[in-house]
């Protein structure tokens, strides 16, 4: 049985929506698959892992790589003319402007990070499918209540081929750099 | 697990929307629960089936009501839909001034192709949820139609599945549901 369609909202009709103001600054929102998703509003958890996850990634990735990426921060990245979502963490590739003139792409979006508690099944699942689709070479999603990492690398077919789960005492790879699960966690 | 929620969209945003040219006069849309639905494009068999269901309708029905096609029915801040057909009561204006309430409906009936699962679900939850008495799937696939009653908070309580060797009630005129299917 063919269910009903959707219909579906494209990124300058999401544009739109916020420049008359049916979108107000204060809705938390994403645009994912045509959808507009609402994020969860950001509890003490999330802020304290976000700040945790930052401090390590500079301190390893950016360290290394000073040149060559730079962080964006619950930010948007443009996957396509339907998706908008703004993950917790994205190590970027630098641009001398920072993104100034346009949001990041697929391309440019190296490493995806996601902190869940409540949104675990869809960041597991939807949103794996998304990034894979936009064929983000590194996706992590952070499982606050387990206190673990899923790593999702080689997307083919909207799908990771890799998927691995970290723990306290694990090391977890980014080209090259290993960085212990234990620095990005609160343990 | 708590899923995501949807930015659901209410009626005046959705108005807005079509204001500024979001939604344009072609996108053939309706608002339900806070989401904009596509309707699917009508076939022949659809729009023939609307057609007759109109015709017979019409000699059965007294003056004091009227009978609307594929037009608006305002239910609450959160759905608008576009029944193929509705039964109102009669109104001087012919609703120009705002689209008919739930009080002023006296009966929907969709056309039921594609949407039948929809149809039975979602939409008879919907229209049983804002009160409307009855409510018929007319599915032309199977050429039978379910007539939905006694509305209640969770739904119809009441659904009989008549064919074409039944006849049904419509406002005190006995019709033979033969005569409503086309092919």
């Amino acid at each position: 049985m063919i269910a009903v369609a959707k219909r579906l909202i494209n990124r300058s009709e999401y544009y739109k929506m916020a420049e008359v103001g049916i979108l107000k600054p204060e809705d938390r929102v994403e645009l994912i698959n045509g959808e507009i998703i609402e994020m969860s509003p950001i509890g003490s958890k999330h802020a304290a892992y976000l700040s945790r996850i930052t401090a390590a990634i500079w301190g390893t990735i950016l360290e290394k790589f000073p040149d060559q990426f730079s962080l964006r921060i619950q930010d948007p990245i443009v996957l396509g003319d339907k998706s908008e979502p703004e993950p917790y963490l994205v190590v970027v590739s630098r641009k001398d402007d920072y993104y100034l003139s346009a949001h990041p792409n697929a391309s440019d979006s190296k490493l995806v990070i996601e902190v869940s508690d409540t949104t675990l099944d869809y960041d597991l699942t939807s949103k794996a499918r998304l990034y894979a689709k936009a064929e983000i070479a590194n996706y992590w999603v952070i499982d606050i209540e387990a206190n673990t990492i899923n790593q999702f690398t080689q997307p083919s077919n909207s799908h990771y081929q890799e998927r691995k789960s970290l723990a306290l005492g694990d090391k977890i790879d980014f080209l090259g750099i290993e960085i212990e699960v234990s620095s990005l966690l609160i343990h | 697990m708590i899923a995501v929620a949807k930015r659901l969209i209410n009626r005046e945003e959705y108005y807005k929307m079509a204001e500024v040219g979001i939604l344009k006069p072609e996108d053939r849309v309706e608002l339900i629960n806070g989401e904009i639905i596509e309707m699917s494009p009508i076939g022949s068999k659809h729009a023939a089936s609307i057609h007759r269901l109109i015709r017979v309708l019409r000699k059965n029905l007294a003056d004091e009501f009227e009978i609307r096609t594929q037009s608006p029915i305002f239910i609450d801040g959160h759905s608008e839909p576009e029944p193929d057909i509705t039964i109102v009561e009669f109104r001087e204006d012919d609703y120009a001034m705002s689209h008919p309430s739930i009080q002023e409906v006296k009966l929907i009936v969709e056309v039921s192709d594609s949407s039948l699962d929809y149809d039975q679900t979602t939409k008879a939850e919907l229209y049983a949820h804002a009160g409307i008495a009855e409510y018929w799937v007319f599915d032309i696939n199977q050429r039978v139609i379910l007539i939905h009653c006694s509305p209640s908070p969770s739904g119809y309580d009441k659904i009989n599945r008549l064919d074409k060797s039944d006849a049904v009630d419509f406002f005190g005129s006995s019709i033979n549901i033969e005569e409503l299917f086309v092919l």
